[in-house]
């Protein structure tokens, strides 16, 4: 019992039954264009977080090309919510003052503090956070009802509220998570360290750590994140071209190319959990506007990483 | 042929050009990308095939979205006055301003990561319910409604996003437990390279420092052209 309790399979099966109930309010939002599409999407996407675990794979994979299918045609769309008016601010600040700050601050802290409780034996210690921070959330939700004194259904209409208002790209991060797993068993990373491979003038060593870089930092981007394409580079780019000839430490290339590689994440809307949930999140007008602001920094970083990388390759 | 498997870049790239829905893009790509590689649709035993795999790594992706379940608490305390009160308390302390508040998180969140403390996404805990409200309320821009105000707070909330991802991105390896350390260790370790990760950890302090430094000249000079702004809009409305 405890240990089904302290799995992460009950955290996604809590997730998918407030997915589902999202998805009823949206059936019965009449003030939602497209309440039966959005709700549907709500809906589907419950049922992968609930039995994710339990449907064959497939049937997910058909579940989540139907949910893109819905978005691409245009389906899921927000209600209108009523959004709080300033005196209704100032008066609920008034009302509750700093109290209000205990549940929002509970979840980072309640999921901090609990990670570091022992846990059973089922939960491996890198997923122990995730399945604190489902309890954690759903402690401060409590908490938050109490005190505010709220009927229950507000939690529902306010957390429908802030779903809505990310709407469809709530599976951006997973389906590009998807995508990195389909280039990987493909063989993407390994055909870009091989045609970079063949282009790059080896014994100029600034040119090789530019190239290095620019690889890393291309695939990144290309790819929305690092993990898949670093290992390849570094074996197939960094320590031959790098290392061997040249004596650089391998630590050092290693953790310079990967946050190399960050410079890359920033500036792509393949990187969604990072760039583009976050604009929509923020109730920002251009979905392209967090890359937009983080690019040039991204390039400045990047000079960065070449020079230093370079300067360490030299000593 | 070797560079097939890179038409799904190619899917990706003509997908945004079009400026078509991105989760579209994104399947698309996929598909095409397996049936380049050769994959049957649907898996058998021994080959794994396009949909499942999609379906698969969608159901072990489900953790980066768990932050669904934080909504219905963050929702109901911002409808009771969250944002108001963040405004109030970053009012009290005059010197603040957009930039520096920004920089102070990142800072703070640098040494989160550092420490190997995770929760999570950063914007769903921090930069909605806390970062944003208190910047809109530094650059005192909440008279909704004004044309001019829009792009100022679009711009507040665009740096709100990159504050947390700046700190994030160069300050996690900072911790020698974390993952991408533990990446390079078993990338080197495969081809017989031993690394200590607490050495590793220690040159990313470099990395960390100069990302500060660039960022704050960043919040810098988005706080010069905040200024500006209200300044234009104060001559203009006496």
């Amino acid at each position: 019992m405890i240990e089904a309790i302290t799995s992460l399979d009950a955290i996604f099966a809590l997730s998918g039954a407030v997915l589902l109930v999202f998805a009823a309010f949206t059936f019965a939002d009449q003030t939602n264009t497209s309440r039966w599409g959005t709700g549907l999407f709500w809906a589907l996407l419950g049922t992968t977080f609930a039995f994710g675990g339990i449907l064959p794979y497939w049937v997910t994979g058909g579940l989540v090309i139907a949910m893109a299918v819905l978005d691409g045609c245009g389906l899921v769309r927000r209600g209108s919510h009523s959004e709080s008016r300033p005196e209704e601010q100032t008066a609920a600040a008034v009302r509750y003052g700093w109290k209000i700050f205990v549940p929002v601050l509970m979840i980072p802290a309640v999921t901090y503090a609990s990670s570091l409780v022992p846990w059973g034996q089922n939960v491996s210690s890198d997923r122990v956070v995730f399945v604190s921070l489902g309890y954690a959330s759903i402690a401060a939700a409590i908490v938050a009802l109490v005190l505010t004194r709220s009927r229950p259904t507000g939690l529902i209409q306010e957390g429908r509220r802030l779903a809505d208002a990310i709407g469809a790209v709530i599976i951006l991060p997973q389906l590009l998570a998807a995508l990195g797993t389909l280039f990987t068993a493909a063989g993407v990373g390994s055909a870009i360290a091989k045609f970079v491979s063949g282009v790059i003038p080896e014994g100029n060593l600034f040119a090789v750590v530019l190239v290095c870089c620019l690889t890393i930092a291309g695939s990144s981007f290309l790819m929305g994140n690092s993990f898949a394409a670093f290992p390849v580079i570094m074996v197939g780019l960094a320590i031959p071209l790098l290392v061997r000839p040249f004596g650089a430490d391998p630590a050092v290339v290693g953790i310079l190319l990967l946050t190399c590689a960050s410079c890359g994440t920033l500036c792509t809307p393949m990187a969604a959990n990072f760039n583009i949930v976050p604009a929509s999140l923020l109730e920002m007008q251009d979905s392209y506007g967090v890359i937009k602001f983080q690019a040039p920094c991204a390039a400045v970083m990047f000079a960065a990483h070449v020079l230093l990388l370079w300067a360490v390759a030299m000593r | 042929m070797d560079y097939l498997p890179l038409i799904g870049i190619a899917v990706v790239a003509a997908g945004f050009l079009l400026r078509l829905r991105v989760t579209i893009i994104v399947v698309a790509a996929g598909l095409v990308t397996g049936i380049a590689a050769g994959m049957p649709l649907i898996g058998s035993a021994g080959a794994p095939g396009i949909i499942d795999t999609l379906g698969k790594a969608f159901a072990n992706g489900r953790i980066i979205t768990l932050f669904v379940l934080s909504l219905p608490a963050l929702g109901l305390s911002e409808r009771c006055g969250l944002q108001e009160q963040a405004r109030r308390l970053i009012r009290k302390i005059p010197a603040a301003t957009v930039g520096r508040l920004q920089i102070v998180y990142q800072f703070f969140r640098v040494c989160m990561v550092a420490l190997g403390i995770r929760m999570g996404s950063g914007h769903v805990s921090f930069s909605r319910p806390l970062v944003l409200p208190m910047a809109l309320g530094a650059a005192k821009a909440d008279d909704a409604g004004d044309n001019e105000q829009a792009e100022q707070i679009e711009r507040i909330k665009a740096v709100t996003a990159a504050s947390e991802n700046y700190g994030n991105f160069f300050g996690q390896n900072l911790f020698f437990g974390a993952s991408g350390v533990a990446l390079i260790v078993s990338s080197l370790q495969q081809n017989g390279i031993h690394v200590d990760p607490r050495h590793i950890a220690r040159w990313a302090i470099p990395v960390a420092a100069v990302s500060l430094v660039v960022s704050a000249f960043q919040y810098w000079l988005l706080d010069r052209w905040l200024a500006r702004r209200s300044l234009k809009r104060k001559v203009k409305k006496p």
